[in-house]
């Protein structure tokens, strides 16, 4: 699909990722409805992005039924890029209860619900493209990462699943799966090392990547440096030797300087 | 884990792969938490299994695992389990288009956010007395993604890639989990209920799905796939190529 004179629905857009995302649908000739927590933020990035028609649509996706409000609120739209996520990264008992749910609510329940609701229109005018940002760690499982895991995992089943539905209808299905992402997004944010040999990548790529997913209407892309793509792959086919490989000292190390640079209020 | 004289807890007892999860449980003298909706049949139930080992008698524990807060009443009522069986699901198929929102959450909750939830109370607890094992049954379709199945796909990947990291971070615990991913099932479970014919893909049994979760108790097994080889074939190909694979099942 052509981007240009489209409108997006962007979540988690004033996040590290989602600003890099933006600025790649905008420069396309996009026209965004940008999502987020915070109200100012999102009018200061409605202001900076290239283009005009861009419209800020504060919402909190932890909240429960605020998905499909947003989606009621956006009405009309070509595109939806669910980008929002809390980082899942610690050990599952590490979580309390309620922040179990918000994990779960945000990652994986609010893009399907916000699919569901737009669903119809798209359906209806024989167009339109849903792009899902997952991770690798949505392939691979990683280390002390098990509701992050549960999340990325579910959301690509979700989106694989789905694009097959939708195919008939004209509408697309992509997942974007960013590996570790540097100088912004939740990974740089934690300020840990990526594991030994794995690279990174950075969030211009994965706004690239979003581009073209929606106008070559690609099922999967993922943004990575080729040696963690291969290490996903293997992963992906062995997982039993996937785990012992990262539950190694150097991988748990990775792994726990990650789940410690999280903030405790950012769950 | 040896299950003679054990408590184990299993959800969606009544349904046709839970009784036979049940009846491999109680044959190896576990005394078995029975968890479904249906109150009256977990009762005829836990009185017609085999007797456990240790004088521990069944119980029966009925819970609706779609409500809020449920998974945690249940846990709560259940008390000290040495095995945690989340094998309650809801079949969760069709198009995308012909769930309703509310329908959606419902099969998010059963099927990934309650075994999440009872795993987060009972792992820890596990993990103090040094001994203990969870088991999440999934399926195939948590490999292979497959048409007409999002929100099934969903939560199955989701319990899939949870399972497997979950295990990692248990590990020198001695407190292991497994995932066992059975395939077509014949004669009962959701796949027999729904009048499947899956032609040359073959189909399994619910005993040996049973047997499966023994196994994965007693040997400490990271994920057994339970469907024959050529099933299972096809859904590694799928894991590692769901594009082709995807065009050959639509």
């Amino acid at each position: 699909m052509d981007l240009f004179a489209r409108k997006a629905l962007l979540t988690g857009a004033t996040g590290g990722l989602g600003r890099a995302i933006a600025k790649g649908l905008a420069g396309r000739g996009a026209a965004l409805l940008l999502s987020a927590r915070s109200p100012e933020a999102l009018e200061k990035l409605a202001a900076e992005l290239p283009g005009g028609g861009h419209i800020a649509i504060p919402a909190d996706l932890a909240q429960p039924g605020a998905a499909t409000k947003l989606v009621a609120d956006a009405g009309e739209f070509d595109v939806l890029v669910a980008n929002a996520g809390l980082p899942g990264a610690g050990m599952l008992n590490d979580f309390s209860d309620e922040e179990v749910e918000r994990g779960l609510r945000v990652n994986l329940e609010a893009p399907v619900r916000m699919a569901r609701a737009a669903i119809e229109q798209m359906v209806n005018r024989g167009s339109g493209h849903m792009v899902f940002i997952g991770s690798l760690a949505g392939k691979a499982p990683s280390p002390r990462s098990s509701l992050y895991n549960a999340t990325k995992f579910g959301l690509r089943g979700f989106a694989l699943g789905l694009r097959t539905d939708l195919a008939p209808e004209g509408v697309g299905v992509s997942l974007v799966a960013p590996g570790f992402v540097r100088e912004a997004g939740m990974f740089a944010d934690s300020g840990a090392k990526p594991p030994p040999g794995m690279g990174t990548t950075t969030p211009q790529r994965v706004g690239e990547a979003v581009v073209r997913a929606i106008e070559q209407d690609k099922m999967e892309i993922v943004v990575a440096p080729i040696s963690m793509r291969i290490a996903t792959h293997l992963a992906l086919a062995s997982p039993t030797i996937a785990v012992r490989a990262q539950g190694g000292a150097r991988g748990k190390r990775a792994a726990e300087e990650i789940a410690a640079g999280h903030p405790r209020e950012k769950r | 884990m040896e299950l003679s004289g054990r408590t184990a807890l299993l959800t969606g007892a009544t349904g046709g792969l839970g009784r036979a999860i049940a009846q491999a449980l109680a044959e190896r003298g576990a005394s078995l938490v029975l968890s479904s909706r249906k109150a009256g049949e977990l009762e005829r139930m836990a009185a017609d299994l085999p007797e456990p080992d240790g004088g521990m008698a069944h119980r029966a524990v009925s819970a609706d695992l779609a409500v809020e807060g449920a998974a945690l009443k249940l846990v709560d009522e259940a008390g000290d389990v040495d095995v945690l069986v989340a094998n309650a699901g809801l079949p969760a198929s069709g198009r995308f288009d012909s769930f309703s929102q509310e329908e959606i959450s419902e099969a998010l909750r059963v099927n990934l956010e309650s075994p999440i939830r009872m795993a987060r109370e009972l792992a820890p607890k596990m993990a103090e007395r040094g001994e203990g094992h969870l088991v999440f049954v999934s399926s195939l379709a948590g490999k292979a993604a497959s048409p007409r199945a999002s929100i099934y796909s969903a939560t199955k990947f989701g319990l899939r890639g949870f399972a497997i990291c979950l295990r990692a971070d248990l590990g020198g615990s001695g407190v292991g989990a497994s995932l066992i991913s059975p395939g077509f099932i014949r004669e009962a479970g959701m796949f027999a209920d729904g009048g499947g014919d899956p032609r040359f893909l073959g189909t399994s049994s619910p005993q040996e799905v049973g047997a499966a979760v023994v196994r994965a108790i007693e040997r400490d097994k990271l994920e057994i796939a339970v469907a024959p080889l050529r099933q299972r074939a096809l859904a590694h190909f799928a894991l590692a190529a769901p594009g082709p694979a995807l065009r050959a099942l639509s």
